[in-house]
């Protein structure tokens, strides 16, 4: 889920990709601020549900990780 | 990793390591993080060669005389109540410029650091979030101090100005440098208290945006509206035509129409 609300800028992982911990998955800018979002499990990332350019809110689902 | 720096100095809560040239004080202050390195590290570097501002595609034109510094930070609490932070680096900059020079720098939102309407500083923050727990945030300022506007490229020489153009006089980098810090650990320990809403209230005396016209422009479309007030998260809230209210937390661009 979004931490924050602001605009997705940058998806750094694929569906299918294994992903560990604390990797950067997402990069949310907001109020002037670049956020690397990571994974907060070790998993294979099976769905993302939102694009670059998008807005999105707190709590917005970004993707599941499996 | 030591073959550029030139010193390193504890000064109050700071430890400032002293570089002569650097890609990014971003990048250094990441290579620092991964190394585990305290809060209140600060890279310093007499020039970037590849200094950058908000959205990495934006380049920041550092040349020597010019501070350019980047503060690794650990809030390690929940972004919900890091309200205010995004305003750090701003509040610091411009009222520091007020306190060493007859300068009225300013903040035209969300992040310039403005002398009358050309830009004189500029600050990035770049963070680490894991849920909602904030892991670490590189905090980027660049400062145009000693150099003249002739020295700027031409695509810049219209919009960005200095210290020393503006008053004629050279200041002393590193007492600017302790300001700024000093002044930014005041504001960081206001929010880890919980008074962010201190922050707003010292954002708002060095901003004049508040019921001016403005045009927030995001991927080619622009917002026109009368801005209203930051909100206690820094996010800019605009009256449009209708009436209706918009809460603005990102821009590409903003104007004064």
């Amino acid at each position: 889920m979004s931490p924050i609300p602001g605009s997705i800028v940058e998806i750094r992982a694929n569906i299918g990709d294994k992903l560990r911990r604390d990797e950067v998955v997402f990069v949310i800018e907001a109020m002037k601020m670049e956020n690397d979002i990571v994974a907060p499990i070790d998993g294979v990332l099976k769905e993302i549900k939102v694009v670059v350019g998008q807005t999105v809110e707190t709590d917005t689902i970004l993707a599941v990780i499996e | 990793m030591k073959s550029n720096l030139i010193h390193e100095i504890k000064e109050e809560s700071f430890h400032i390591f002293f570089f002569d040239e650097l890609s990014t004080t971003q990048e250094k202050a990441e290579e620092f993080e991964k190394k585990g390195i305290a809060e209140w590290t600060v890279v310093v570097t007499k020039t970037q060669t590849a200094g950058r501002g908000r959205f990495h595609n934006r380049d920041w034109f550092s040349p020597h005389g010019g501070l350019w510094f980047s503060v690794l930070l650990r809030p390690m609490i929940n972004v919900d109540k890091l309200k205010g932070f995004s305003l750090l680096p701003s509040i610091s900059s411009a009222w520091s410029i007020r306190k060493l020079t007859d300068l009225n720098a300013s903040i035209k939102w969300p992040n310039d650091i403005i002398v009358g309407s050309k830009k004189i500083g500029g600050t990035v923050i770049e963070s680490k979030i894991n849920m909602k727990k904030n892991i670490y945030s590189i905090v980027g300022v660049g400062i145009n101090a000693n150099f003249l506007e002739e020295v700027f490229p031409q695509r810049l020489s219209a919009k960005a100005t200095s210290i020393l153009q503006q008053t004629g006089k050279e200041i002393q980098l590193k007492k600017l440098l302790v300001t700024v810090l000093q002044k930014m650990h005041e504001l960081y320990n206001m929010i880890i208290q919980g008074e962010s809403f201190r922050i707003i209230e010292e954002y708002l005396k060095l901003s004049d945006i508040i019921g001016r016209k403005v045009g927030i422009i995001n991927k080619g479309y622009q917002i026109t509206g009368l801005a209203k007030c930051v909100g206690e998260n820094g996010a800019l809230i605009v009256e449009l035509s209708d009436g209706s209210r918009k809460k603005i937390e990102t821009c590409e661009h903003l104007i004064y129409i």
